[in-house]
Protein backbone atom coordinates (compact mmCIF):
# COMPACT_ATOMS: atom_id res chain seq x y z
CA UNK A 1 0.00 0.00 0.00
CA UNK A 2 3.00 2.36 0.44
CA UNK A 3 4.75 1.75 -2.76
CA UNK A 4 1.49 2.40 -4.42
CA UNK A 5 0.67 5.58 -2.28
CA UNK A 6 4.66 7.05 -3.17
CA UNK A 7 4.36 5.86 -6.92
CA UNK A 8 1.13 7.72 -7.10
CA UNK A 9 2.46 10.65 -5.51
CA UNK A 10 5.51 10.37 -7.56
CA UNK A 11 2.73 10.39 -10.58
CA UNK A 12 0.73 12.94 -9.14
CA UNK A 13 4.09 15.04 -9.16
CA UNK A 14 4.92 14.15 -12.98
CA UNK A 15 1.36 15.49 -13.90
CA UNK A 16 2.10 18.66 -12.26
CA UNK A 17 5.31 19.21 -13.90
CA UNK A 18 3.78 18.29 -17.32
CA UNK A 19 0.95 20.33 -16.74
CA UNK A 20 3.51 23.58 -16.12
CA UNK A 21 5.60 22.51 -19.46
CA UNK A 22 2.23 22.09 -21.35
CA UNK A 23 1.34 25.45 -20.38
CA UNK A 24 4.74 26.98 -21.13
CA UNK A 25 4.65 24.87 -24.70
CA UNK A 26 1.56 26.65 -25.22
CA UNK A 27 2.00 30.05 -25.32
CA UNK A 28 2.73 30.73 -29.10
CA UNK A 29 6.08 32.69 -29.98
CA UNK A 30 6.66 35.72 -30.90
CA UNK A 31 7.83 36.84 -34.21
CA UNK A 32 10.30 39.63 -35.90
CA UNK A 33 10.35 39.20 -39.62
CA UNK A 34 12.56 40.96 -42.17
CA UNK A 35 12.27 40.99 -45.87
CA UNK A 36 15.42 39.80 -47.69
CA UNK A 37 15.78 41.30 -51.19
CA UNK A 38 19.04 41.03 -52.98
CA UNK A 39 21.18 40.99 -56.08
CA UNK A 40 24.46 38.88 -55.82
CA UNK A 41 27.02 39.61 -58.37
CA UNK A 42 28.30 36.60 -60.25
CA UNK A 43 31.59 35.24 -58.00
CA UNK A 44 30.19 37.57 -54.79
CA UNK A 45 28.66 37.12 -51.46
CA UNK A 46 26.74 38.83 -49.32
CA UNK A 47 25.98 38.84 -45.72
CA UNK A 48 22.42 39.01 -45.20
CA UNK A 49 21.79 38.59 -41.07
CA UNK A 50 23.56 38.78 -38.08
CA UNK A 51 23.08 38.59 -34.42
CA UNK A 52 22.97 36.96 -31.28
CA UNK A 53 20.94 33.83 -30.76
CA UNK A 54 20.07 31.76 -27.77
CA UNK A 55 17.32 28.85 -26.97
CA UNK A 56 14.76 31.34 -26.50
CA UNK A 57 15.21 33.43 -29.61
CA UNK A 58 15.86 31.28 -32.80
CA UNK A 59 15.87 32.61 -36.71
CA UNK A 60 14.10 31.28 -39.47
CA UNK A 61 14.87 32.07 -43.00
CA UNK A 62 12.57 31.25 -46.52
CA UNK A 63 14.18 31.94 -49.55
CA UNK A 64 14.30 31.20 -53.18
CA UNK A 65 16.03 33.29 -56.24
CA UNK A 66 16.23 32.93 -59.73
CA UNK A 67 20.08 31.24 -59.75
CA UNK A 68 21.98 28.49 -58.15
CA UNK A 69 23.31 30.22 -54.98
CA UNK A 70 24.75 28.81 -51.42
CA UNK A 71 23.52 29.98 -48.36
CA UNK A 72 25.62 29.34 -44.98
CA UNK A 73 24.86 29.87 -41.14
CA UNK A 74 28.09 30.24 -39.70
CA UNK A 75 28.81 30.77 -35.93
CA UNK A 76 30.67 34.25 -36.16
CA UNK A 77 29.26 37.24 -34.96
CA UNK A 78 29.62 40.06 -38.33
CA UNK A 79 32.46 42.03 -36.42
CA UNK A 80 34.23 39.07 -36.33
CA UNK A 81 33.39 37.97 -39.93
CA UNK A 82 33.93 40.87 -41.19
CA UNK A 83 37.49 41.35 -39.55
CA UNK A 84 38.80 38.37 -41.38
CA UNK A 85 37.58 38.61 -44.67
CA UNK A 86 39.48 42.20 -44.44
CA UNK A 87 42.55 41.16 -43.24
CA UNK A 88 42.25 38.67 -45.59
CA UNK A 89 41.64 40.66 -48.52
CA UNK A 90 44.37 42.95 -47.62
CA UNK A 91 47.19 40.41 -47.58
CA UNK A 92 46.13 37.70 -49.99
CA UNK A 93 44.13 40.21 -52.44
CA UNK A 94 46.02 43.50 -51.74
CA UNK A 95 42.98 45.48 -52.17
CA UNK A 96 39.84 45.19 -49.07
CA UNK A 97 37.70 46.38 -51.89
CA UNK A 98 37.49 42.61 -52.95
CA UNK A 99 36.54 41.12 -49.42
CA UNK A 100 33.04 40.27 -50.67
CA UNK A 101 35.24 38.05 -53.71
CA UNK A 102 33.26 34.01 -53.28
CA UNK A 103 37.22 33.21 -52.39
CA UNK A 104 37.71 35.08 -49.66
CA UNK A 105 34.44 33.52 -48.45
CA UNK A 106 36.04 29.80 -49.33
CA UNK A 107 39.40 30.87 -47.76
CA UNK A 108 36.91 31.70 -44.20
CA UNK A 109 35.23 28.28 -44.32
CA UNK A 110 38.56 26.52 -45.26
CA UNK A 111 40.01 28.35 -41.97
CA UNK A 112 37.05 27.49 -39.74
CA UNK A 113 35.13 24.67 -40.90
CA UNK A 114 34.01 24.21 -37.41
CA UNK A 115 32.00 27.62 -37.65
CA UNK A 116 29.82 26.36 -40.42
CA UNK A 117 25.97 26.15 -38.40
CA UNK A 118 24.32 24.73 -41.61
CA UNK A 119 24.81 25.26 -45.34
CA UNK A 120 22.67 24.69 -48.53
CA UNK A 121 22.93 25.18 -52.35
CA UNK A 122 19.84 25.51 -54.17
CA UNK A 123 18.67 26.32 -57.88
CA UNK A 124 16.63 28.89 -59.70
CA UNK A 125 12.89 28.76 -58.45
CA UNK A 126 13.41 26.17 -55.26
CA UNK A 127 11.91 27.42 -51.97
CA UNK A 128 14.40 26.59 -49.29
CA UNK A 129 13.11 27.11 -45.52
CA UNK A 130 15.55 26.52 -42.18
CA UNK A 131 14.92 27.01 -38.52
CA UNK A 132 17.61 27.59 -36.18
CA UNK A 133 17.42 27.59 -32.46
CA UNK A 134 20.35 27.03 -30.77
CA UNK A 135 21.39 25.06 -27.92
CA UNK A 136 23.17 27.90 -26.47
CA UNK A 137 24.42 31.47 -27.16
CA UNK A 138 25.84 31.85 -30.83
CA UNK A 139 27.00 34.97 -33.08
CA UNK A 140 25.44 33.96 -35.92
CA UNK A 141 25.76 35.29 -39.47
CA UNK A 142 23.82 34.40 -42.80
CA UNK A 143 25.83 34.51 -45.98
CA UNK A 144 24.73 34.35 -49.55
CA UNK A 145 27.04 33.27 -52.25
CA UNK A 146 26.95 33.22 -55.95
CA UNK A 147 29.43 31.14 -57.38
CA UNK A 148 28.47 31.59 -60.84
CA UNK A 149 29.64 34.07 -63.06
CA UNK A 150 25.72 35.73 -63.44
CA UNK A 151 24.06 38.57 -61.49
CA UNK A 152 21.16 36.29 -59.01
CA UNK A 153 18.61 37.41 -57.46
CA UNK A 154 17.72 36.01 -53.86
CA UNK A 155 14.62 37.29 -51.62
CA UNK A 156 12.95 35.98 -49.13
CA UNK A 157 11.89 36.78 -45.50
CA UNK A 158 14.21 35.78 -42.37
CA UNK A 159 12.22 35.26 -38.98
CA UNK A 160 13.62 35.84 -35.80
CA UNK A 161 11.38 33.52 -32.78
CA UNK A 162 11.05 34.21 -29.22
CA UNK A 163 9.88 31.63 -27.03
CA UNK A 164 9.15 30.49 -23.45
CA UNK A 165 11.24 27.10 -23.94
CA UNK A 166 12.01 25.27 -27.18
CA UNK A 167 8.59 24.08 -28.22
CA UNK A 168 9.80 20.82 -29.71
CA UNK A 169 12.13 19.84 -26.59
CA UNK A 170 9.54 20.57 -24.15
CA UNK A 171 7.01 18.92 -26.21
CA UNK A 172 8.73 15.88 -26.11
CA UNK A 173 9.24 16.35 -22.69
CA UNK A 174 5.63 16.86 -20.88
CA UNK A 175 4.23 13.71 -23.35
CA UNK A 176 6.76 11.39 -21.54
CA UNK A 177 6.48 12.66 -17.97
CA UNK A 178 2.56 13.00 -18.20
CA UNK A 179 2.71 9.19 -19.74
CA UNK A 180 4.54 8.20 -16.95
CA UNK A 181 2.56 10.16 -14.39
CA UNK A 182 -0.72 8.49 -15.24
CA UNK A 183 0.67 4.97 -15.12
CA UNK A 184 1.63 5.33 -11.80
CA UNK A 185 -0.98 7.57 -10.82
CA UNK A 186 -3.92 4.98 -11.78
CA UNK A 187 -3.30 2.74 -9.42
CA UNK A 188 -3.06 4.84 -6.52
CA UNK A 189 -6.28 6.82 -7.61
CA UNK A 190 -7.90 3.29 -7.88
CA UNK A 191 -6.66 1.94 -4.25
CA UNK A 192 -7.97 5.63 -3.04
CA UNK A 193 -11.52 4.98 -4.55
CA UNK A 194 -11.80 1.46 -3.10
CA UNK A 195 -11.17 3.15 0.61
CA UNK B 1 13.81 -4.72 14.61
CA UNK B 2 16.84 -3.22 13.09
CA UNK B 3 17.17 0.89 13.51
CA UNK B 4 16.01 1.12 9.86
CA UNK B 5 12.49 0.88 9.83
CA UNK B 6 11.91 3.26 12.67
CA UNK B 7 13.89 5.87 10.77
CA UNK B 8 11.97 5.02 8.00
CA UNK B 9 8.80 5.09 9.76
CA UNK B 10 9.19 8.76 11.38
CA UNK B 11 10.71 9.48 7.82
CA UNK B 12 7.14 8.64 6.37
CA UNK B 13 5.24 10.52 9.03
CA UNK B 14 6.81 13.52 8.35
CA UNK B 15 6.59 13.00 4.76
CA UNK B 16 2.71 12.52 4.92
CA UNK B 17 3.08 15.48 7.21
CA UNK B 18 5.33 17.38 4.96
CA UNK B 19 3.65 17.05 1.93
CA UNK B 20 -0.22 16.36 2.26
CA UNK B 21 -2.16 15.92 -1.19
CA UNK B 22 -1.65 18.31 -3.54
CA UNK B 23 1.16 20.52 -1.81
CA UNK B 24 3.82 19.15 -3.37
CA UNK B 25 1.87 19.41 -6.28
CA UNK B 26 1.08 22.75 -6.20
CA UNK B 27 4.94 23.23 -5.81
CA UNK B 28 5.91 21.44 -8.54
CA UNK B 29 3.94 22.72 -10.33
CA UNK B 30 5.40 26.49 -9.50
CA UNK B 31 8.91 25.24 -10.04
CA UNK B 32 8.25 23.97 -13.33
CA UNK B 33 6.83 27.04 -14.11
CA UNK B 34 9.10 29.88 -12.46
CA UNK B 35 11.77 28.01 -13.93
CA UNK B 36 10.91 27.83 -17.50
CA UNK B 37 8.94 31.28 -17.11
CA UNK B 38 11.91 33.49 -15.38
CA UNK B 39 14.92 31.58 -17.39
CA UNK B 40 16.65 34.44 -19.59
CA UNK B 41 19.90 34.65 -21.33
CA UNK B 42 20.79 38.33 -21.39
CA UNK B 43 24.80 38.75 -20.66
CA UNK B 44 26.52 41.80 -20.46
CA UNK B 45 28.84 42.41 -23.15
CA UNK B 46 32.34 41.71 -21.32
CA UNK B 47 34.94 39.92 -22.19
CA UNK B 48 33.77 36.74 -20.61
CA UNK B 49 30.38 36.46 -21.58
CA UNK B 50 30.32 32.57 -22.07
CA UNK B 51 30.91 31.66 -18.97
CA UNK B 52 29.14 34.65 -17.60
CA UNK B 53 25.88 33.47 -19.75
CA UNK B 54 26.10 30.27 -17.75
CA UNK B 55 26.14 32.02 -14.08
CA UNK B 56 23.29 34.55 -15.59
CA UNK B 57 21.35 31.63 -16.59
CA UNK B 58 21.62 30.11 -13.72
CA UNK B 59 20.79 32.72 -11.68
CA UNK B 60 17.34 33.76 -13.67
CA UNK B 61 16.05 30.38 -13.73
CA UNK B 62 16.27 29.57 -9.99
CA UNK B 63 14.97 33.05 -9.02
CA UNK B 64 11.40 32.01 -8.39
CA UNK B 65 11.78 28.66 -7.47
CA UNK B 66 14.45 29.71 -5.22
CA UNK B 67 11.85 31.22 -3.25
CA UNK B 68 9.54 28.88 -3.89
CA UNK B 69 12.21 26.80 -2.24
CA UNK B 70 11.94 28.65 0.85
CA UNK B 71 8.46 29.16 1.18
CA UNK B 72 8.36 25.38 0.87
CA UNK B 73 11.23 24.75 3.74
CA UNK B 74 9.56 27.44 5.90
CA UNK B 75 6.21 25.80 5.60
CA UNK B 76 7.66 22.19 6.58
CA UNK B 77 10.69 23.41 9.36
CA UNK B 78 8.64 26.19 11.16
CA UNK B 79 5.21 24.81 10.60
CA UNK B 80 6.00 21.39 10.85
CA UNK B 81 8.49 20.83 13.38
CA UNK B 82 7.17 23.88 14.87
CA UNK B 83 3.87 22.16 15.52
CA UNK B 84 4.99 19.09 16.16
CA UNK B 85 7.00 20.94 19.28
CA UNK B 86 4.15 22.55 20.24
CA UNK B 87 1.42 20.44 19.91
CA UNK B 88 3.64 17.33 21.72
CA UNK B 89 3.44 14.84 19.19
CA UNK B 90 7.72 15.17 18.99
CA UNK B 91 7.42 13.11 22.40
CA UNK B 92 5.22 9.98 20.25
CA UNK B 93 8.74 10.08 17.95
CA UNK B 94 10.86 10.11 20.90
CA UNK B 95 9.36 6.60 21.88
CA UNK B 96 11.18 5.62 18.83
CA UNK B 97 13.70 3.58 19.35
CA UNK B 98 15.96 6.03 17.41
CA UNK B 99 18.57 8.66 18.98
CA UNK B 100 17.18 12.08 19.69
CA UNK B 101 19.34 13.04 16.62
CA UNK B 102 18.26 10.23 14.03
CA UNK B 103 14.79 11.60 14.76
CA UNK B 104 15.54 15.39 13.81
CA UNK B 105 17.41 13.83 10.85
CA UNK B 106 14.60 12.13 9.45
CA UNK B 107 12.41 15.13 9.96
CA UNK B 108 14.82 17.70 8.17
CA UNK B 109 15.24 14.58 5.25
CA UNK B 110 11.65 14.79 4.96
CA UNK B 111 11.55 18.77 5.27
CA UNK B 112 14.53 19.93 3.34
CA UNK B 113 15.87 16.74 1.05
CA UNK B 114 12.57 15.76 -0.80
CA UNK B 115 12.34 19.90 -1.54
CA UNK B 116 15.70 19.95 -2.45
CA UNK B 117 15.31 17.01 -4.74
CA UNK B 118 12.72 18.39 -6.66
CA UNK B 119 13.92 21.54 -7.01
CA UNK B 120 17.18 20.55 -8.52
CA UNK B 121 15.72 17.51 -10.67
CA UNK B 122 13.49 20.70 -12.44
CA UNK B 123 16.28 23.24 -12.52
CA UNK B 124 19.09 20.42 -14.10
CA UNK B 125 16.40 19.04 -16.98
CA UNK B 126 15.26 22.50 -17.37
CA UNK B 127 19.10 23.61 -18.06
CA UNK B 128 19.09 20.60 -20.46
CA UNK B 129 16.00 21.19 -22.52
CA UNK B 130 17.07 25.20 -22.45
CA UNK B 131 20.66 25.27 -23.33
CA UNK B 132 22.47 21.76 -23.67
CA UNK B 133 24.98 23.57 -24.74
CA UNK B 134 25.74 25.49 -22.20
CA UNK B 135 25.51 23.12 -18.80
CA UNK B 136 28.10 21.04 -20.70
CA UNK B 137 30.72 23.69 -21.77
CA UNK B 138 30.31 25.40 -18.15
CA UNK B 139 29.45 23.15 -16.11
CA UNK B 140 31.77 24.39 -13.32
CA UNK B 141 29.81 27.61 -13.28
CA UNK B 142 26.55 26.14 -13.12
CA UNK B 143 27.24 23.83 -10.09
CA UNK B 144 29.08 26.75 -8.11
CA UNK B 145 26.12 29.26 -8.86
CA UNK B 146 24.47 26.34 -7.41
CA UNK B 147 25.98 26.07 -4.54
CA UNK B 148 26.22 29.35 -3.75
CA UNK B 149 22.71 30.07 -4.17
CA UNK B 150 21.50 26.71 -1.84
CA UNK B 151 24.35 27.91 0.65
CA UNK B 152 22.28 31.20 1.51
CA UNK B 153 18.70 28.81 1.84
CA UNK B 154 20.66 26.77 4.10
CA UNK B 155 21.84 29.41 6.07
CA UNK B 156 18.39 30.70 6.81
CA UNK B 157 16.67 27.16 7.02
CA UNK B 158 19.63 26.62 9.91
CA UNK B 159 18.32 29.83 11.60
CA UNK B 160 14.96 29.12 11.66
CA UNK B 161 15.62 25.56 13.09
CA UNK B 162 17.22 27.38 15.58
CA UNK B 163 14.59 29.52 15.82
CA UNK B 164 11.47 26.83 16.22
CA UNK B 165 13.67 24.76 18.42
CA UNK B 166 14.42 27.75 21.12
CA UNK B 167 10.62 29.21 20.37
CA UNK B 168 9.08 25.95 20.36
CA UNK B 169 6.24 27.52 18.26
CA UNK B 170 5.91 27.80 14.58
CA UNK B 171 4.27 30.64 13.98
CA UNK B 172 6.51 33.09 15.73
CA UNK B 173 9.46 31.12 13.66
CA UNK B 174 8.13 31.59 10.60
CA UNK B 175 7.56 35.46 11.41
CA UNK B 176 11.20 35.73 12.43
CA UNK B 177 12.05 33.75 9.34
CA UNK B 178 10.77 36.22 7.21
CA UNK B 179 12.27 39.23 9.07
CA UNK B 180 15.51 37.55 8.60
CA UNK B 181 14.56 36.38 4.94
CA UNK B 182 14.23 39.79 4.11
CA UNK B 183 16.74 41.34 5.74
CA UNK B 184 19.63 39.28 4.31
CA UNK B 185 17.82 40.41 0.81
CA UNK B 186 18.29 44.07 1.90
CA UNK B 187 21.62 43.93 3.85
CA UNK B 188 23.61 43.31 0.44
CA UNK B 189 22.70 46.88 -1.10
CA UNK B 190 23.45 48.49 2.09
CA UNK B 191 27.48 46.96 2.66
CA UNK B 192 28.32 47.19 -1.39
CA UNK B 193 27.41 51.32 -0.62
CA UNK B 194 29.11 50.86 2.57
CA UNK B 195 32.22 49.52 0.78
CA UNK B 196 32.64 52.09 -1.96
CA UNK B 197 31.73 54.69 0.38
CA UNK B 198 35.28 53.52 2.39
CA UNK B 199 37.03 52.27 -0.35
CA UNK B 200 37.17 49.41 1.92
CA UNK B 201 36.10 45.88 0.61
CA UNK B 202 36.13 43.79 4.33
CA UNK B 203 32.21 44.20 4.83
CA UNK B 204 31.51 42.85 1.34
CA UNK B 205 34.11 40.12 2.51
CA UNK B 206 32.34 39.49 5.63
CA UNK B 207 29.09 39.26 4.09
CA UNK B 208 30.23 37.16 1.14
CA UNK B 209 31.26 34.47 3.95
CA UNK B 210 27.15 33.59 4.86
CA UNK B 211 26.25 35.17 1.04
CA UNK B 212 28.68 33.53 -1.79
CA UNK B 213 26.06 34.93 -4.30
CA UNK B 214 28.14 37.86 -4.17
CA UNK B 215 31.79 36.93 -4.15
CA UNK B 216 30.66 34.87 -7.23
CA UNK B 217 28.66 37.64 -9.00
CA UNK B 218 31.49 39.67 -8.70
CA UNK B 219 33.78 37.08 -10.25
CA UNK B 220 31.39 36.26 -13.28
CA UNK B 221 29.75 39.66 -14.31
CA UNK B 222 32.96 41.38 -13.65
CA UNK B 223 33.30 44.88 -15.23
CA UNK B 224 29.59 44.84 -16.15
CA UNK B 225 28.61 44.80 -12.55
CA UNK B 226 31.03 46.70 -11.04
CA UNK B 227 29.96 50.61 -10.21
CA UNK B 228 33.20 52.02 -11.08
CA UNK B 229 35.97 51.45 -13.09
CA UNK B 230 38.78 51.17 -10.03
CA UNK B 231 37.25 48.27 -8.42
CA UNK B 232 37.85 47.85 -4.60
CA UNK B 233 37.48 43.79 -4.96
CA UNK B 234 38.01 41.71 -8.14
CA UNK B 235 37.92 37.97 -7.08
CA UNK B 236 39.71 35.03 -8.18
CA UNK B 237 38.76 31.48 -8.59
CA UNK B 238 40.11 30.41 -5.71
CA UNK B 239 38.70 32.83 -3.34
CA UNK B 240 35.07 32.31 -4.87
CA UNK B 241 36.19 28.51 -3.77
CA UNK B 242 37.17 29.84 -0.50
CA UNK B 243 34.21 31.99 -0.01
CA UNK B 244 32.03 29.06 -0.79
CA UNK B 245 33.74 26.76 1.38
CA UNK B 246 33.40 28.87 4.51
CA UNK B 247 29.44 29.76 3.97
CA UNK B 248 29.36 25.82 4.40
CA UNK B 249 31.60 25.78 7.23
CA UNK B 250 28.88 28.39 8.86
CA UNK B 251 25.95 26.20 7.49
CA UNK B 252 27.00 23.79 9.19
CA UNK B 253 28.17 25.11 12.24
CA UNK B 254 24.73 26.43 12.66
CA UNK B 255 23.12 22.76 11.97
CA UNK B 256 25.24 21.34 14.57
CA UNK B 257 24.05 23.58 17.70
CA UNK B 258 20.40 23.32 15.81
CA UNK B 259 21.10 18.92 16.54
CA UNK B 260 23.35 19.42 20.24
CA UNK B 261 20.29 21.21 21.03
CA UNK B 262 17.80 19.26 20.08
CA UNK B 263 19.98 16.27 21.85
CA UNK B 264 20.57 18.01 25.06
CA UNK B 265 18.58 21.39 25.77
CA UNK B 266 15.64 20.79 24.26
CA UNK B 267 13.66 20.34 27.45
CA UNK B 268 11.09 17.89 26.96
Amino acid sequence: MRWITFLGRTGTVLLAISLALALVSLIPPATYSAPIHRFVDGGMYEVVWSGRYTPKLGLSISIRSNGSVYLYFLSVSSFQFYNWTMTWAEENLQDPYYRFNITVLNEFLKAHPDDVLWNCNFSSGEDVFYEFIPTSVVNVTVVIANPSSNLVEVEGEIREIVTVSPRKRTLTLTQILASIGIVLVVPWAISMRRK
Amino acid sequence: MGKGKPFLEIFTLALNEDYRFPILEIFAFLYALGTFAMASFGTPGVAAAEEASAYYLVNSLSGLPLFVFLILIFKNVAYGLGKDLEQGVIQTLFSYPLKRWQVLTAKLLSAIGVALLLFLGIQISALFILAPGIIKAYFTAVLLTYAAQLSVLFFLTGILLLFTLFLKRGGLAIVAGIILYFALSMIPTFVMFYAYATGSSLPLKILAVINPTIVLQRYYLGEAFFFFPEEIWVPSFFEVLLYLSSSYIVVAFIFLIAYIYFERRLGI
